[in-house]
């Protein structure tokens, strides 16, 4: 077992923190060392220092003497309220050897040293002052012109404006009209050349169509009357053949009949002498 | 109610058990006082100041062993103190 282990276990052990196998070990290692139970030892004796301490510490309230026996004079409420007492009275007592004079009247306050002096609003008062009525008159007066003044300027920007207004919306009605007359002109314009165009285009296309198609339609005709005309001839040609072929068999057929019709009347023609010169010699 | 010598006698000993630990360094006594006086576990007090268990251990250790070395040098013994009045 190291040092530290042995530190925190020692530690452990003392507070009841080590349990099962840990424990068992570490009871072994005490009965082995006896050093580790001295120090132990001494680790209990000081905790029994502190904890007896400790103790009487939390048994005990916390202002130790006398708590409840306490001289009303010594309780902090009397305490403050007779030092808030005591300074009032010695600022009393100054305020009164310096002179001092503290007034109120009319929210406000004033303080003094020796004798009141009187506040400045009186002073003011005595100044000689334009009479209200002058005033007015005044007010009036520059009433009156500054409503002139404005009254002319607005009255001309008004004219200035209108005028304005009116030229530009002259303008621009003007210019909408030319563009819209201009537009529609345009536009009429372009679709006669556009329909003229595509009845054109039509006609055309249409025309070509026929003139292609009916050329077509006559060569076709012809290469088959063509065609036709050579299918015939073959025809004929092979009919003739065929005809001649006939003929010539034909001719050959007779020519081996004749032969062999002659030669059997000759071997008829023979046999009846060979009979007529038996029967003779009979 | 203790007689007037034995309470005499604890504050004494309060004030110079409060010295001790004010001797101690920070770390070792915010760990003593944790353990002694508030009970938390080793635990807890790991989890408290975020370090691990056996560093709390071990600071208790040295913070415990450096009480004894100072109570020793005042003479404050369990003896000394009457204990078992």
């Amino acid at each position: 077992m190291d040092s530290k282990g042995t530190e925190s276990d020692l530690i452990a052990y003392l507070y009841g923190e080590l349990e099962g196998k840990e424990k068992e070990s570490f009871e072994q290692y005490l009965l082995d060392n006896p050093e580790a139970r001295e120090e132990l030892e001494k680790f209990k004796q000081l905790r029994s220092v502190m904890g007896n301490v400790k103790d009487k510490e939390v048994i005990a309230p916390p202002i130790f003497v006398g708590d409840h026996h306490q001289r009303f004079w010594n309780a902090p409420y009397f305490k403050t309220v007779v030092s808030i007492a005591a300074s009032l009275l010695v600022i009393m007592l100054v305020g009164k050897f310096i002179g001092m004079k503290v007034k109120y009247s009319d929210n406000q306050l004033s303080m003094s040293f020796g004798s009141i002096v009187e506040p400045y609003i009186e002073a003011r008062q005595t100044i000689p002052a334009l009479t209200s009525a002058q005033v007015q008159e005044m007010i009036n007066t520059s009433l009156n012109q500054n409503n002139i003044a404005m009254q002319a300027s607005w009255s001309e920007t008004q004219e200035k404006l209108d005028a304005s207004v009116k030229s530009n919306l002259a303008l621009n009605s003007a210019k909408i009209d030319n563009l819209v007359r201009e537009s529609s002109a345009a536009s009429q314009e372009q679709i006669q050349q556009f329909v003229s165009g595509l009845q054109t285009e039509n006609m055309q296309l249409v025309k070509n169509y026929f003139q292609l198609t009916s050329n077509e339609q006559k060569q076709y005709i012809e290469s088959l009357l063509v065609d036709f005309a050579k299918y015939l001839q073959q025809q004929r040609n092979d009919d003739l053949q065929v005809v001649q072929t006939k003929l010539n068999s034909l001719e050959q057929n007779t020519d081996v009949f004749k032969q062999e019709t002659e030669q059997i009347l000759t071997s008829i023609i023979s046999t009846v002498g060979n009979k007529k010169s038996l029967g003779t010699r009979n | 109610m203790d007689n007037p010598e034995r309470q005499l006698q604890q504050r004494e000993l309060s004030d110079v058990l409060q010295g001790a630990l004010l001797e101690l360094n920070n770390e070792q006594r915010e760990v003593v006082i944790m353990k002694e006086y508030e009970g938390l576990k080793f635990r807890e007090i790991a989890e408290v100041l975020n370090i691990s268990e056996n560093t709390v251990k071990s600071r208790m250790y040295y913070g415990l062993d450096g009480l004894r070395k100072i109570l020793e040098r005042k003479k404050i013994t369990k003896e000394t103190i009457g204990y078992g009045f």
